[in-house]
């Protein structure tokens, strides 16, 4: 008497967690998008392999300061004066991507860029 | 209340100023004060290491945003040039259009804060194994998953309007103050959901979520309250302001 088998469909890998449903990352620009994906891999290689520890010893990542100025990130969106500018879409995509790795981390950069020097930005005059 | 008094080529500021981001290590704040004079806010470039009267506590003990070191500042006559002052910040509405562009920014960090915590949560459902099946193939788990890419992708389509709005020269206060609750209130469904699929593991800090379900506490609240946010829309759709 033959057996009977069933078939077992063979597992197809389970896809990678995907938070651009809509591929709302293509309204970029290619040089800003370029940008964006830059600041992605320096949140996952250099901020989230340590960034918890930081956040249980209620501490900040200082020596990661270096490496941030070297993203070339300081004043984006705003035009003139040694800032990165772009659009502010792009300094939306940036906080974002930070934001996924590390609230922390964006809100830090966030009252650099927004707050402090935003304020002499849109308040200041030369 | 932070005041400013003139005198002469100087300002003397007094007060205390609390939730200051970076405070405590950064070498210059923009501290906003109500000038005595006038009853006009005026914002002012103060030097935190030099100035005299000028000191910062750390606030210890947070459980949001560990990472950020807030300060509590206090102002003891504190003298301030009139070069250190912002020329174009006469007013409360002057401060107003740097809130504008906060508001704009923390929509996308609590988006963000919302990508990170259901990336960790998809990820640890497609591994976790009950009943020797991924808990991601169970109907009330993808349940929550795809209320948590609903939010996530409403959220997106809103922020990236903003953006468009503001090259266009359309982006108001109401429209930034709508996306900074709209988002951050999303942002606070979806990190719940996620640490609920990680269950017991969702408060660990090792697994992630619990940062992000702690932080957002922190994002839904500062640079105006959720309510504060819904105040300023209310005004805008019904031409009545509720500020007291």
């Amino acid at each position: 008497m033959p057996t009977v088998t069933k078939d077992v469909k063979p597992h197809k890998p389970l896809p990678a967690p995907n938070t651009d449903f809509y591929y709302l990352y293509e309204t970029l620009p290619a040089e800003e998008l370029a940008i964006v994906k830059r600041v992605r891999e320096f949140m996952e290689t250099k901020v989230e392999p340590v960034i918890t520890d930081y956040w249980v010893r209620d501490e900040f990542p200082f020596e990661l300061l270096p490496a941030v100025k070297e993203l070339g990130i300081g004043g984006v969106a705003m035009k003139g004066y040694g800032c990165a500018g772009g659009s502010l879409a792009l300094l939306g995509f940036i906080q974002m991507e930070i934001a996924r790795i590390d609230p922390s981390f964006s809100t830090f950069l966030g009252v650099h860029n927004g707050l402090a020097m935003g304020s002499i930005y849109i308040d200041g005059l030369d | 209340m932070t005041t400013a008094k003139r005198d002469g080529d100087t300002w003397i500021l007094n007060g205390e100023k609390r939730w200051i981001g970076n405070a405590p290590w950064c070498d210059v704040s923009i501290i906003w004060a109500r000038d005595v004079a006038d009853n006009q806010v005026k914002g002012f470039i103060v030097e935190n290491k030099t100035t005299p009267g000028f000191s910062v506590d750390k606030i210890e003990n947070k459980v949001a945003l560990k990472v950020v070191q807030n300060g509590h500042i206090t102002l003891k006559d504190v003298r301030v040039p009139e070069e250190n002052r912002l020329q174009g910040g006469n007013s409360f509405r002057d401060t107003a259009r740097v809130l504008k562009m906060t508001r704009y920014a923390v929509a996308w960090m609590s988006t963000g804060c919302a990508m990170g915590a259901y990336e960790a949560a998809l990820k640890y459902s497609q591994e976790r194994l009950q009943f020797g099946k991924p808990i991601a193939s169970f109907q009330l788990i993808q349940d929550l998953l795809a209320r948590m890419i609903e939010n996530i992708t409403a959220s997106q389509c809103l922020i990236v309007r903003q953006a468009q709005l503001h090259a266009e020269g359309k982006l108001s206060d109401a429209h930034a103050a709508l996306s900074k609750a709209f988002c951050t209130s999303k942002c606070r469904e979806t990190v719940a959901w996620a640490r609920e699929i990680l269950g017991g593991n969702g408060i660990v800090a090792d697994y992630k979520v619990a940062r992000f379900f702690n932080d957002c506490e922190a994002l839904y609240t500062y640079e105006g309250t959720f309510q504060m946010q819904n105040l300023i829309v209310g005004k805008a759709i019904t031409g009545l302001s509720a500020f007291l």
